[in-house]
Order: C-alpha cells, then sequence, then structure tokens
C-alpha cells in the first residue's frame, strides 16, 4: 500500500505563548509549527490495532499548524474560503507557469516520472489545507500543543494562561483532543535548568503526564541554515482592512516550491542517516557560495535539532499514538456493540423498502444492462450528507474510521468505513485508499465524487475544492501501477473530479489524467484531456500552460499510434508508413486555438505557419455537415466547413498583415508554403495564334493526314509543325486554378515562370520571356477557372514553363509547381515491382523566327447560315506576316466539303438544251486544291506584309450544324518545307426541297421510262423558285413530257411535279466501267489484292429543262459541285451497303457513276435574296440487269474455301459476298415488259351473236444486252378473273400460245382474239408469259453462236390490273 | 426502440483508423468537433479492449466510456472496421440488445455501401488496397451511405 497522503495525518494545532514567538523570531527560526513540521514525517512508527497487533509505519506524519490560524480559518465561511482556495490556486499557477514551462522544456523529464511541477504545485496546495471542514474530520485537531518558553517573565503563569484559554473553535470540530504542555527552555533564559525542572514538575502535577520540556541551546549568532523539506504552502488568511494597507507577514507568503529531488527528506530521516544530510548540507552550502537561493532551510545548531527531534518523536509515540489507540479501541467497542447486526439488519429492510439509499456501488457487470451512472439519488444523498454533518462534531465512527486508517489498522477501517459509506455518510473517498486495487474501486471514487454534488455545469467552489482534494489523496495513496490499470484507470477519477469547472485546477486535474493516459499509451484520449485542459486555461488566461498543453495535444495527436507492424506491410499495402491522416477535423481544431495563441503572445510568425496549416485538406476524412430539411428531404448544407475556413483564412490575413506592417524578415516570408496548390498541371496548356480556332483535334489531324498522304504520293517536302511560336508574337498559356476551400479568395500578380532549355541545360528565361501577370483574380469557393496569360518571346528558342507564381490573398507570394508526374514505368522488372514513374512532364514549346507565316481570316467572321444547296460565296483574307514571301499556297479542306475558288475566270455558257460531259468517274476523295495565285497577285506570290482576299464558293446539301475546317498549306519556294494555316467557320444548312425521283416503264410505245420528279419546298422561304431541272446520265436521254411550265415559284409546303421520258443513248462508253467494277468485285470474291486503278472516264448526258437560258452544267463550279454530291452520295452508300471493303479502297473498287444511274440537279433560286444553288437527286437506276456478276459470286461460293480458324472470317467473307450480291451491280430482274393496249371502246350489237375482237399484247425487251425468248399464253379459265373485281372475264379465242424472241431493246406486238358475248366492260387479264433470258456467247467467226439460257421468269397481269376493254351494244339497223 | 434513448453522434472508422464518416446529430459547430474528438478518442478504448486478450467473439464491446454528457458505445466488425454510438447521457436504462440491434444496422449500411462497384471509378489505378476504396463510401460525393446512417439515426431517436 502506497503511503497515506499528507492530509490524511493527526492534525496538531500549536498555541505558543508571545514570548515563545518572540524568542524564536530573535534566533531567527520561523514560528514553532513550522519548526516542528520540518521533523515530520518520522520513520519507523509501531502503531497497535485494536486487536493488539503491531503495524509498523516506514514513515509517519503529523501535521502542525497554529492554532490562532485554524481558529480564524473555522470562522470564515467554507464557501468564501474555498472560493477564496480556488483563486490562490489559480494565481500560483498563473505566476509559475512561465518558468515551469521553461525549466519543463529544458529538463524534460515530468514525462517518465510522471510528475510535472503544475501538478506538484496543485498537490501541494490542495493537500496543504488545514483548516476543519464540516465534512470530514481529518483537519480537526488531533492534539493541542501549549507552548511557552522560559524566557517570559513568569512562565508557569504563561502557562496557566495558555491552558485557561478557551479554543474558539465552532462546536462542529471535535472536540475530542489531546492537550499538551511544551517548555522550551533556551540556553539564555533568565531561569536556570534546576529552575526550569523544577517548573516542568509543576506544570506536570498541575496538568497532568503530556508535558515536555526542550532544552534548546539557541546561539545568538544562527548557525549556519540546514536544508528542511518546505512547508506545505497555505492559504493566506482573508486580507483584513488593516491588512490590506500592510504587506502580509512574511511568514505566510508562498514558500517556494522544493526542487523535486529535496522532497521527501526530512530532519528527522536525516538524523538517521547522518552522511546523507552532510551531503545535502555539503550541496547546500556549494550551493548558498555560488549565489544560489535554495529552498527552505532552518538556522538550528546540530545540538537543538537533535533535542527538537527527540520531542517529536517523544510527542508522537508517547502522547498522540496512545491518545489515538485509546479512542479507537473505545469507539471500535461501541461501534462493534451497537452498530454490526442491526445495521445490517437495518440497511437490508431499508433496501428492501426503497428509502434513498445509494445503489451499492459493487462491480456492475449485469450481463444486460449498460451502467449509465444513475443521478437521480444523489442529490437527495448530498443533502442528507451535508445536513447531518454540517452542525454536529463528526460522528465517532467517522473518527473512529479516521484514527483507524491513520495508525494503520486497516481492517477496522475498512469495515468502519463500508458502514459508513452504506449509511451515506461518506467514506467512498477513502476506501480506494485502503482497498485492493479491483474495478469496484473505480466506481467508489464516482460515487465519491457524485456525493460530493451532482454533475452540473458549475459545482460551487465548495465542491470543486473537496473534489480537487479527493483527486490529489487518490493519485498520491493509490499506487501509481494500481492507479493507471485498466481495472482502475485512475485517469478517469481525476477527468471526473475535475467536473466543468473553467478553472486552473481542474484544467490541471485534466492535465495530469492526460500525462498519466500518455504513461499508459493511450495517446489519443491524453490528448483530447490536454486539449480539454488547455481550453479551460486558456479561458483563465494561463498562456504559457495553454500552449504546453495544446503542443502537447498536437504532437501527441500527430504521432498517431505505435504499432509493431513488419516493415514490408507498408509495401504490401502500397501505402507510407507516414502517410497516416487520421482524423482530419480534430488537428485543426487544436492547431488553431495553438495558432491563435501564438499570435496573441507576439509569435506572429509561428502564428502564421499554424494558419497556413490549416488550410490544409484531407483527402480522405470525410465529414458529414448537419443536413438541412427542406421539404422533406436531406440537402446537404455548406454553411459549416466555409465558416471554419473562412476564420482560417481570415486569422492567417490578419497575421500577415501584422507581420508585414511590423516589418518581418523576408527570409520567414519565402519559407512559408501554402499546404496546397492552386494550379492543376494537368490543365495546363499553350495556346498558339495559328491554333487558336475552334475545331476539334481529330478533325485538323485529318486534314494534316490527308495532306500528307497527297504529299507522299507526290514525294515532296515534309510540312513542318505548326505547333511553334514566333517570335514576338503574342500566344496564351492556358493554366487552371482550382481553389479547394469553401470560401472566396483572390491571388493577385498572377504568372508564370519559364526556363529556357538550351543543349541540356536551363537557363532562367527572365530576359526573353515577357508573360503577362494578373492583377488580381478572386476564386469563389470550390471553383475552378482557366486562366489564360498572355506571352511573348524576344528571340528563338525552347521554353519549359516550370511554375506559375502569384501571391496568396494579395499577401503571401506562393510558387506553383506546373509539372504533372510522368507516366507509371512497367518495362523492367524492377519497375514493375515497385512504383517508378517516368521524369515530371512540364509545358515546352518552341519559339521560332516568323520566317514563314500566314494568316487566314474570314472577312466575314460571324456565324453562316445557308440554304441547303445554296452556293455561298466567303471571302477569305489571307495575309503575310513573316518576312518571307509566300510562293506557294494549298487549300486541305475535308473529304465531304464541297468548295470551290473562284478565280476571275468566267466560263461563257452557250444556251444549249442538252449537252454532253465528261466525268473522271472516281470515287475518290478531292485533292487539295492549289490556290492559284498569279490569279490573285501580280507578283504571283503573296510578299511580306501583304494581304490578298480569296473568294471561295461553299456548297453543302446536307442540313446540319457543323464547321468549315481550312487547313491552309504554303511555302516559299520547291526546296522549303511547307508551314500550315488554320482557319474555321461555323455554319448551319437549312433545308430546302424534299426531291424524290421515280421510274416506270413508259406506256409509251415511244419511249422506255417515264421519270416522275416531285419538288417539295419544305424550308421556310416563301419566295423559292424553281430556275432549272437537268438530267445526268451516262447512258439516258431525258425529254420533258411537259416543258418547263412548272418551272417558277414554290411556295412553302408546295410540291411541283416534272415528268420526263428517258431513252437509250449509248454514246457514253459505258461498257468499260461496267466491267471494271466487275473484274474488281471478282478480285475482291477471290481474295486476290486490288490493284489501285481508278475507273475510266465516262461521258454524261445532261438534258435540262428551264424557263429562261439554261444554265450549262460545264461550268466548271457547277461541274465540281455536282461531282462532288454525286461523290458524297455514292460515298455514303457504298460505305453502308460495303462495310466490309475498307473504304480507302473505294476508289478502285467502284465506279462514281454505275451506268444506268440517272442524276436529277434541281437549281433553285430565291431573287429577293440574290441566292441561288442546286440540289442534286441520286439513286434512280433504269434499265435491266442481268445479275452480272452471278457467275464469279458462284465461283466463289463452291470454291474450295481455304479453312479459317476464325469463326469470324468466314463470317465476314459471307456478308461480303452477300453484300456483292445484294449490290446495285448485281441487279437481276426480268427484262421483258408486258403491256396490253386497254381503254378501247368497241360498240356491237349483240342481238347479232357474239364476235371477237383484237387484243393487242406488246412485249418489249428492256435488256440492253441479252435477247429473250417469250411465250405468251391466253388462258379461257374463268376463275383466272380476280373475284372481287366487277370486270368480266376475257374469254380469248383462236390462237392462244404464242411464241418468239426478242432482241435487246426490241418490242414485239402479239395480237390476240377475244370472244365477246355480251356487253361489258371485259378484263384484259388472264394471261401468262413465260421469259427466258439469253446468253450469246459468241463464237469463233463463221461458227454458230451458242446460247445459254441465263434466267427464266414467268409473269402474268399484277392483281391490281384494271385494264379492260368497254363493249357496248348497239343496236344496227 | 424506446423512445427515450437519443442518439447524438455516428462514426464508421476504418481498420487503418481513418475515419469514414463521422455523422453528428446536432446542430452547434463546437458540438460536432467534440464528435470527433469523441470519435477518436475512443480508438484508444477499442486498442485496449482488442488486446486485452479476452476473446473477441462478439463484434459489440459495450459502453466504451462516458464523457461530459455523451456515452460512447463500440462495436468492432469481424474486419476491424469500427463503429462508435454517442448516446446522450440520461437515466434511462440502455439495454444492449437495443444497442446492438443499432449497430448491425449501421453494419449492414456500410456493407450496402461498400457493395456499390462504382465506387471504385474514380480511384487511381496504381492503390492496389482495398481499403482506400472502402473508404470513399463517406465521400460526399456517395449520398446513400449517408441517407441510411439518417434512416438509422432517425429511427434510433436522433434530432435529424
Amino acid at each position: 500500500m502506497a503511503p497515506l497522503p499528507y492530509s490524511l495525518s493527526p492534525h496538531v494545532c500549536i498555541l505558543s505563548s508571545p514570548d515563545l514567538e518572540s524568542l524564536l523570531s530573535s534566533v531567527s527560526l520561523p514560528p514553532l509549527p513550522q519548526v516542528l513540521q520540518s521533523f515530520s514525517p518520522l520513520p519507523n512508527v509501531n502503531t497497535r490495532t485494536t486487536s493488539l497487533t503491531t503495524v509498523s509505519h516506514a514513515s509517519f506524519t503529523l501535521r502542525f499548524s497554529d492554532l490562532v490560524e485554524v481558529e480564524a480559518g473555522c470562522k470564515e465561511d467554507e464557501e468564501i474560503r474555498a472560493s477564496r482556495i480556488l483563486d490562490w490556486i489559480g494565481a500560483r499557477i498563473a505566476k509559475r507557469s512561465a518558468k515551469w514551462i521553461e525549466d519543463e522544456e529544458r529538463i524534460k523529464t515530468g514525462e517518465s516520472v510522471g510528475r510535472t511541477p503544475w501538478w506538484d504545485e496543485l498537490r501541494r496546495c490542495a493537500e496543504g489545507d488545514h483548516i476543519p471542514s464540516r465534512i470530514e474530520g481529518w483537519n480537526h485537531p488531533v492534539a493541542v500543543v501549549l507552548a511557552v518558553s522560559t524566557t517570559a517573565p513568569n512562565p508557569l503563569q504563561a502557562v496557566t494562561a495558555l491552558h485557561s484559554r478557551q479554543l474558539e473553535l465552532p462546536p462542529w470540530v471535535d472536540s475530542n483532543y489531546l492537550k499538551y504542555t511544551l517548555i522550551v527552555h533556551p540556553e539564555n533564559s533568565p531561569l536556570s535548568d534546576e529552575e526550569a525542572g523544577a517548573l516542568f514538575n509543576a506544570v506536570k502535577k498541575q496538568y497532568g503526564l503530556n508535558a515536555h520540556l526542550l532544552p534548546l541551546s539557541l546561539p545568538s549568532p544562527p548557525p549556519p541554515p540546514v536544508p528542511v523539506p518546505a512547508p506545505f504552502p497555505r492559504l493566506p488568511p482573508p486580507p483584513s482592512p488593516e491588512s490590506l494597507l500592510s504587506p502580509p507577514p512574511p511568514i505566510f507568503s508562498a514558500p517556494p516550491t522544493p526542487q523535486p529531488g529535496a522532497m521527501g527528506s526530512s530532519l528527522s530521516t536525516q538524523e538517521m542517516s547522518f552522511a546523507t544530510s552532510l551531503d545535502g548540507v555539503a550541496a547546500m552550502r556549494e550551493e548558498e557560495s555560488a549565489g544560489k537561493l535554495v529552498g527552505n532551510s532552518l538556522r538550528m545548531h546540530e545540538k537543538d535539532i537533535q533535542m527538537m527531534a527527540r520531542f517529536v518523536r517523544e510527542f508522537l509515540l508517547m502522547s498522540v499514538i496512545p491518545f489515538m489507540e485509546k479512542c479507537t479501541i473505545e469507539w471500535n467497542e461501541s461501534f462493534s456493540s451497537t452498530r454490526r447486526l442491526p445495521s445490517r439488519l437495518f440497511s437490508s429492510t431499508r433496501r428492501l423498502f426503497g428509502s434513498p439509499t445509494p445503489s451499492s456501488p459493487g462491480h456492475a457487470s449485469k450481463p444486460s444492462t449498460s451502467s449509465v451512472a444513475s443521478r437521480t439519488s444523489i442529490s437527495s444523498i448530498t443533502s442528507n450528507a451535508n445536513g447531518t454533518q454540517g452542525l454536529g462534531p463528526p460522528s465517532q465512527y467517522r473518527r473512529l474510521a479516521e484514527f483507524a486508517t491513520i495508525l494503520g489498522d486497516i481492517k477496522l477501517a475498512v469495515s468502519v468505513w463500508e458502514s459508513l459509506r452504506k449509511d451515506g455518510k461518506g467514506g467512498s473517498e477513502i476506501l480506494p485508499l485502503l482497498l485492493a486495487p479491483s474495478p469496484a474501486l473505480a466506481l467508489h471514487a464516482q460515487h465519491a465524487l457524485n456525493t460530493l454534488h451532482p454533475p452540473s455545469p458549475d459545482p460551487p467552489a465548495n465542491v470543486q475544492v473537496r473534489a480537487l482534494i479527493y483527486a490529489v489523496r487518490w493519485t498520491i495513496g493509490v499506487n501509481l501501477q494500481d492507479y493507471l490499470s485498466s481495472a482502475l484507470e485512475g485517469e478517469r477519477w481525476l477527468v471526473s473530479s475535475a467536473g466543468s469547472a473553467e478553472e486552473p485546477h481542474s484544467a490541471l486535474l485534466l492535465a495530469h489524467a492526460a500525462l498519466l493516459s500518455a504513461m499508459k499509451r493511450a495517446k489519443r484520449r491524453a490528448a483530447l484531456w490536454y486539449l480539454f485542459a488547455a481550453n479551460r486555461l486558456e479561458k483563465c488566461g494561463v498562456r504559457p500552460l495553454t500552449m504546453y498543453f495544446l503542443r502537447k495535444a498536437h504532437s501527441l495527436y500527430a504521432f498517431g499510434p505505435e504499432k509493431n507492424l513488419s516493415p514490408s506491410l507498408w509495401d504490401s499495402e502500397d501505402r507510407s508508413p507516414t502517410a497516416w491522416e487520421g482524423f482530419g477535423d480534430v488537428k485543426p481544431g487544436i492547431e488553431h486555438a495553438l495558432g491563435r495563441l501564438l499570435y496573441t503572445t507576439g509569435d506572429v510568425e509561428g502564428a502564421i505557419s499554424y494558419f497556413l496549416g490549416l488550410l490544409r485538406r484531407s483527402l480522405t476524412c470525410y465529414v458529414s455537415p448537419q443536413p438541412v430539411l427542406t421539404n422533406g428531404k436531406a440537402v446537404e448544407s455548406t454553411a459549416n466547413p466555409s465558416a471554419t475556413d473562412r476564420i482560417y483564412l481570415e486569422d492567417f490575413r490578419v497575421a500577415f498583415k501584422h507581420f508585414l506592417a511590423t516589418g518581418g524578415e523576408e527570409s520567414k516570408i519565402a519559407s512559408w508554403k501554402l499546404p496546397f496548390s492552386f494550379c492543376n498541371p494537368r490543365q495546363t496548356k499553350i495556346r498558339l495564334p495559328s491554333q487558336g480556332v475552334s475545331g476539334q483535334d481529330n478533325v485538323w489531324e485529318g486534314r494534316q493526314t490527308k495532306w500528307e498522304l497527297f504529299q507522299k504520293s507526290r514525294g515532296k517536302n515534309r510540312l513542318e509543325n505548326c505547333d511553334k511560336a514566333a517570335v514576338n508574337e503574342t500566344f496564351w498559356i492556358d493554366i487552371e486554378l482550382h481553389n479547394p476551400l469553401d470560401v472566396e479568395v483572390n491571388l493577385s500578380d498572377v504568372t508564370i515562370v519559364a526556363q529556357e532549355q538550351q543543349s541540356g541545360n536551363l537557363e532562367s528565361a527572365k530576359d526573353i520571356l515577357d508573360a503577362e501577370v494578373i492583377e488580381d483574380i478572386t476564386l469563389a469557393a470550390k471553383e475552378s477557372r482557366s486562366i489564360p496569360l498572355a506571352l511573348k518571346v524576344a528571340r528563338p528558342a525552347s521554353l519549359i514553363i516550370t511554375h506559375a507564381h502569384y501571391k496568396f490573398l494579395s499577401l503571401l507570394p506562393v510558387t506553383d509547381s506546373l509539372a504533372r508526374r510522368g507516366r507509371r514505368l512497367q518495362e523492367t522488372m524492377l519497375q514493375r515491382q515497385s512504383k517508378i514513374y517516368a521524369p515530371d512532364v512540364f509545358v515546352k514549346f518552341d519559339v521560332e523566327d516568323a520566317s514563314q507565316r500566314l494568316q487566314v481570316n474570314f472577312i466575314d467572321d460571324g456565324r453562316l447560315v445557308m440554304a441547303q444547296g445554296e452556293c455561298k460565296r466567303m471571302k477569305l483574307w489571307l495575309s503575310n506576316p513573316g518576312i518571307k514571301s509566300i510562293r506557294e499556297l494549298w487549300m486541305v479542306t475535308g473529304d465531304e466539303d464541297e468548295l470551290w475558288v473562284e478565280t476571275s475566270e468566267s466560263f461563257p455558257s452557250p444556251p444549249v438544251v442538252s449537252e454532253m460531259i465528261s466525268s473522271s468517274n472516281s470515287l475518290a476523295a478531292g485533292e487539295p486544291l492549289r490556290i492559284p495565285l498569279d490569279t490573285l497577285t501580280k507578283s504571283s506570290s503573296i510578299e511580306p506584309g501583304q494581304s490578298v482576299e480569296l473568294t471561295i464558293v461553299f456548297h453543302a446539301e446536307k442540313s446540319l450544324n457543323d464547321e468549315l475546317c481550312l487547313l491552309f498549306v504554303f511555302r516559299e519556294t520547291e526546296d522549303q518545307p511547307f508551314y500550315s494555316a488554320r482557319v474555321s467557320r461555323q455554319y448551319e444548312v437549312n433545308a430546302t426541297f424534299r426531291a424524290k425521283a421515280t421510274s416506270r416503264p413508259s406506256q409509251s410505245p415511244n419511249h422506255l421510262y417515264l421519270i416522275n420528279l416531285e419538288v417539295e419546298n419544305v424550308s421556310f422561304y416563301s419566295d423559292l423558285h424553281l430556275s432549272q431541272i437537268t438530267t445526268l446520265s451516262p447512258t439516258w436521254k431525258c425529254s420533258p413530257v411537259a416543258a418547263g411550265e412548272a418551272l417558277g415559284p414554290v411556295h412553302v409546303n408546295q410540291t411541283a411535279k416534272f415528268y420526263f421520258n428517258a431513252d437509250r443513248w449509248e454514246e457514253g462508253g459505258s461498257e468499260e466501267t461496267l466491267q471494271f467494277v466487275h473484274k474488281k468485285l471478282g478480285d475482291i470474291l477471290h481474295s486476290r489484292s486490288i490493284e489501285p486503278t481508278s475507273p475510266p472516264s465516262i461521258r454524261l448526258l445532261c438534258n435540262h429543262i428551264s424557263k429562261d437560258q439554261p444554265r450549262s452544267i460545264q461550268d466548271p463550279s457547277i461541274q465540281h459541285f455536282v461531282h462532288c454530291s454525286r461523290r458524297n452520295f455514292v460515298g455514303r452508300a457504298t460505305a453502308a451497303q460495303h462495310p466490309y471493303i475498307p473504304s480507302s479502297s473505294h476508289p478502285y473498287v467502284f465506279s462514281l457513276y454505275n451506268p444506268a444511274a440517272l442524276d436529277v440537279v434541281i437549281f433553285w433560286e430565291i431573287p429577293s435574296q440574290q441566292r441561288a444553288g442546286h440540289i442534286s437527286v441520286s439513286g434512280l437506276l433504269l434499265g435491266a440487269g442481268h445479275a452480272a456478276l452471278k457467275e464469279v459470286i458462284e465461283e466463289a461460293e463452291n470454291a474450295k474455301v481455304k479453312r479459317s480458324m476464325y469463326a469470324e472470317t468466314h463470317r465476314e467473307r459471307q456478308d461480303i459476298l452477300k453484300a456483292i450480291r445484294a449490290s446495285e451491280w448485281n441487279a437481276e430482274m426480268n427484262p421483258v415488259v408486258v403491256r396490253v393496249e386497254d381503254g378501247q371502246q368497241l360498240q356491237h350489237d349483240f342481238a347479232k351473236g357474239g364476235c371477237l375482237k383484237p387484243v393487242t399484247f406488246v412485249l418489249r425487251n428492256y435488256s440492253v444486252t441479252h435477247p429473250a425468248r417469250f411465250v405468251l399464253r391466253l388462258k379461257q379459265d374463268k376463275s383466272a378473273v380476280h373475284s372481287s373485281s366487277n370486270l368480266l372475264p376475257p374469254q380469248y379465242s383462236g390462237r392462244l400460245t404464242y411464241r418468239g424472241r426478242l432482241e435487246p431493246s426490241q418490242e414485239v406486238t402479239v395480237k390476240a382474239k377475244m370472244w365477246l358475248n355480251r356487253p361489258g366492260a371485259y378484263a384484259l387479264t388472264g394471261w401468262l408469259v413465260e421469259t427466258e433470258v439469253e446468253e450469246v456467247q459468241s463464237g469463233q467467226e463463221g461458227e454458230e453462236c451458242l446460247t445459254r439460257t441465263l434466267h427464266r421468269y414467268l409473269q402474268g397481269p399484277s392483281l391490281a390490273d384494271r385494264s379492260c376493254t368497254v363493249v357496248t351494244n348497239v343496236k344496227s339497223g | 426502440m424506446p423512445p427515450q434513448l437519443r442518439l447524438n453522434a455516428v462514426a464508421f472508422i476504418s481498420p487503418q483508423n481513418h475515419p469514414i464518416l463521422i455523422r453528428p446529430f446536432s446542430q452547434s459547430k463546437d458540438e460536432q468537433l467534440k464528435y470527433h474528438y469523441l470519435a477518436h478518442t475512443s480508438l484508444d478504448v477499442f486498442e485496449e479492449r482488442v488486446n486485452s486478450g479476452t476473446k473477441a467473439t462478439e463484434s459489440y464491446l459495450g459502453l466504451l466510456f462516458s464523457m461530459e454528457n455523451a456515452a460512447v458505445y463500440g462495436y468492432i466488425t469481424p474486419l476491424k472496421m469500427k463503429i462508435v454510438l454517442a448516446l446522450a447521457l440520461s437515466d434511462v436504462v440502455v439495454r444492449d440488445a437495443d444497442i446492438t440491434t443499432i449497430f448491425r444496422a449501421l453494419h449492414m449500411a456500410y456493407y450496402h455501401s461498400v457493395a456499390n462497384p462504382f465506387l471504385k471509378l474514380h480511384t487511381a489505378l496504381d492503390t492496389s488496397g482495398d481499403h482506400s476504396a472502402l473508404m470513399l463510401a463517406g465521400s460526399p460525393k456517395w449520398e446513400s451511405f449517408r441517407r441510411r446512417v439518417d434512416e438509422i439515426g432517425r429511427a434510433a431517436g436522433a434530432q435529424v
């Protein structure tokens, strides 16, 4: 068991006579209580228990105090005194804290020992309280020593006076004490030793045996001081009106706190171990000679010390202990006789009937109930305890328990304390000191605190002092190991006793709890309690300690838990052992308080660095702010975090401004770094004027690829990269700034820092780079913004942009790196095993001399709105800002863009109705267009500084929104590389006409087909005019059925219809085209490589209808646009139909015009707006085909297929075959068209009987290549007529079968006969034509031609056929 | 569920002792910060209880400590994820069964939220450990977790 605390020791009050006081002060000794106190504790004291067993105490403490002081203290109101104690403690702590912190930081011992100077101070202040209390009896005097000296004029009278003095103690102080008489006999006394002995005997005779004669030498020049333990600090008396004027007596001034090493030594122990005392004296002398003031000391002679020690020992052993033992035995008898059995019965009855007894604080380990301390029962007990104990003296049992405790009779003490506790009369606070450590002790302690006062935010001072005293006793009286053990968790007791009072003592209690927790390695708890302690101390204004506690909390928090982990864990988890972030909100809470304290104490620099750290953003800690309820749905409010950020930022701003205003060191500023970066390096990019056009990157890449392909075919110079800036040309860098804070911030003087790369070295590019500085940017909370900075470079160089530079809040200069981490390397094993990244990537750019430059702009830069098919003239402004002239200029357009460069040459168009044009018949996309500079300028070059206007015509047939992207490629001379410039413009195309062309075999014998063209105005243009319609075909010649009446205005939603007769035109040279395509498709089917040959050219016949003079299609621009739109149409159709044939080889497989194709071009104009344009209608195929690819396909199908291991390959081949079979090149149909001449109106007199009438069948072979045999069979079957028809069934008679052969394009008329037996409408159905298409294989000359049947067809009248012959009955004659 | 029970805060803490979600059900800012401290401090108790050598068969650790006006209860999942509840200190008897029910519900809420395959959508590819993704469940981007926790909190008498 740990020794009992100092305050649990016998309290001895001393009443000394005035002569003794003056004697002591004359030899510069302190008052008697203080002298005697120096001899406590006493070593090796034996006491006896009630069962008469001996208990030996290694040391036994006695407390001596001045009776007058105690009497005065008892008179003071307890509550006032308690609050005075608290203030006094606070003042002492505040006064010394700075010094303590200095020492603590120098020595750093407190941690390991578990003691800190402030805790010692608090402990001593609490323990030093010696005024009797109403609640407990420890401070009630056990003995009163009446001390006189023989220097008194009449010593005996002095003794009598002291004895006759009534003690002015209040009635509640225990009156059961020992009276003792002490006579001090100094050497210089007027009484001789014998006289003194006689006096002593007289006193003994008169006042009993409790008396002592103490002869002292007390030499007049005081001997050298002897160190003694410092007395415990005691509360100074309340300031009386007189004492306010005079300084307090020196004895009550706070004695200095001894060094930890001096604690616990006393004069009596010194007497026993003389050597150590000599050492101590020697050490003290040394220190004294060094001019240092050492702790407490007594200037007493060696002999006097021995005499004094003997007296104290005798007093204790002969008087105090026997007195206490006697009391104990007496009281114990009454306790055991009256108390034991009935009390148990009584308490159990009470328990049964539920009187307000506190629940037994046994260990609450009920399995299904978590103990949440009950409060209701406590308050009543408190009042009870206070009420019963406040009036009278402390109960005999309590004194018994206290005496037994002091005497070491633990068994008795525990039993009495237990019974007291059960009666609700205290005891819980002492039991933890006496009992063996168990979890029950924690409950005792808790109960003791709860009994004092129910937990409340502001308990009375009295309660706080008691709680403090309890806590201090527990820390002293319980062994530290036990105290910290998990069963006791003593540090929690401290926290409970600290309560919620905002006083220094409670802060120090928390701090001590924190210290103990840290010793227990419960660092988080320690940090929390340090923080709480700091918060309370801050309110009391004790700054040095507050800061110390905050620092402790911070460091405890920052270290995190120590764990014995394998070093390879971090590798396997892929984390850094230092990358522990923890609770994001805890650290700022500490740091902010610390920073503010530093600022208020004048350490502005430290404060600034803390405030900066506060702005750190945690990546992983997600705090759920309080949701705000709106319409029943929780919406996260952003108010809370922004509030903290704003506070931090404001504090930082204020501190930094103060720093600047007070002229802080410049070097400090450089060391402050923002804990985050505003710049997002990944979004940093250079924007050159040449790239300052819109348009997607892939579009521009496509243009460049097109140019490169074109160039490759010509084998000429390369295209220089255009991503170089020119000297003295303004270009831009876009840096993205992201504000991670929840509050608006401003950045000023934003600019970038670049370095020049010169043969591997980096040099500052300050002198050549002129970077824009943006004065001020305000970023809203969490905002990201891209900021363009204009740059200009003075000479050609290669620059790397390394940093962005700005002033945070216009105060702190910050440099953010613009490097971004290189990609992760995975090449070697080593790289794969660990994380290795390529070097950082910076934004680089080259600046070159502006030798070859071209700027291209649209003169009209607005949004382009076009009508579908409109030919829009646009002007481009080409200027040469470089220093060399441009002699060669090309324009690269998209594959589907229809553009024409207009030159001054005009094309004379003779008015013709039909004309013939030649087409390259190639699907190949247009090549880059060389701009004829010779027609634009006189010198056929653009000289430096010169500008040229270029007119281009743009034609778009699809209604859409798109962007026109033009790449201009240029150079000076043949041997120089090409450079490029870009220009783009948005455009929008609105629909004008919806046109549809259909064809059917013509009913007219003179024409083969009838073409029906319907043109509907679907635009919102009201005055849209059709000006001309042109048909184009390699094999068909069109003539309008009715010439051009429908031309002219077509109103909105109106339709104009046109009819054309189409006939064969044999001069186009279509045969070669067919052969070309067939061969190429055959190559594909046989998996042969396709030769890059283009189809042969083809001639097209154009027929115009127009109101006025028709425009010639031979105008190069029109011909170009017609070609382009046909190419776009065919290109799209082919790509859709043959997805497996790569589109790059389409020009080498397919031709632009299928020989059977017929295109219509519709010219329109809007006269009011002087706009004109044309749209093409494609997709019409005329004429019969005979599966020209049938054999090739069959061959390919039946060929021994190379087995492919991939099902995909096989499927792909099947798909290719299917696509080709279904293509227009393999069209197959019945070439023979049967036409029955209907609509005849006959008259016949049926009275004369029936008649035979002729029926004419016209059979025409639409095939232009193959002859066909036919068999026309006429049926007499009546059921052949459709039942729903009301026509009469035909009845053919005579020859019913006709056979014949039709040469290509030949027409045959078959005249059959029909028998009419009554008037009516006779359907002209009931016929059947069998057709056999023949192929003539031309044999050798002179041999007979071999014919082969290719296809067979069977056709009859269609179900909807309503052709008929009407016969009416007329009466003849 | 007895209506007197009042839930003040819920905290989810990862096995690596990172806070995943701290959800205080109170209005004042200081109060909210307090629950951060409480959650952080409760880790000490978790460590003490787990390291105390007794067989850790049960996830529910019971009352960890009580401080000022809050009673703190703990729960540790088999995968060492920790859940901390702060109840308002009152005179009512708190039944362990109730607390365990709340803890189970909270655990399931976390489990469901972490099962979201899209949590890892935007995490860097070279973080191999799973825990970083699991941490994301509490991120402001993923609302479902917090919604679930709020629902449980409401059921347990929190003033949401």
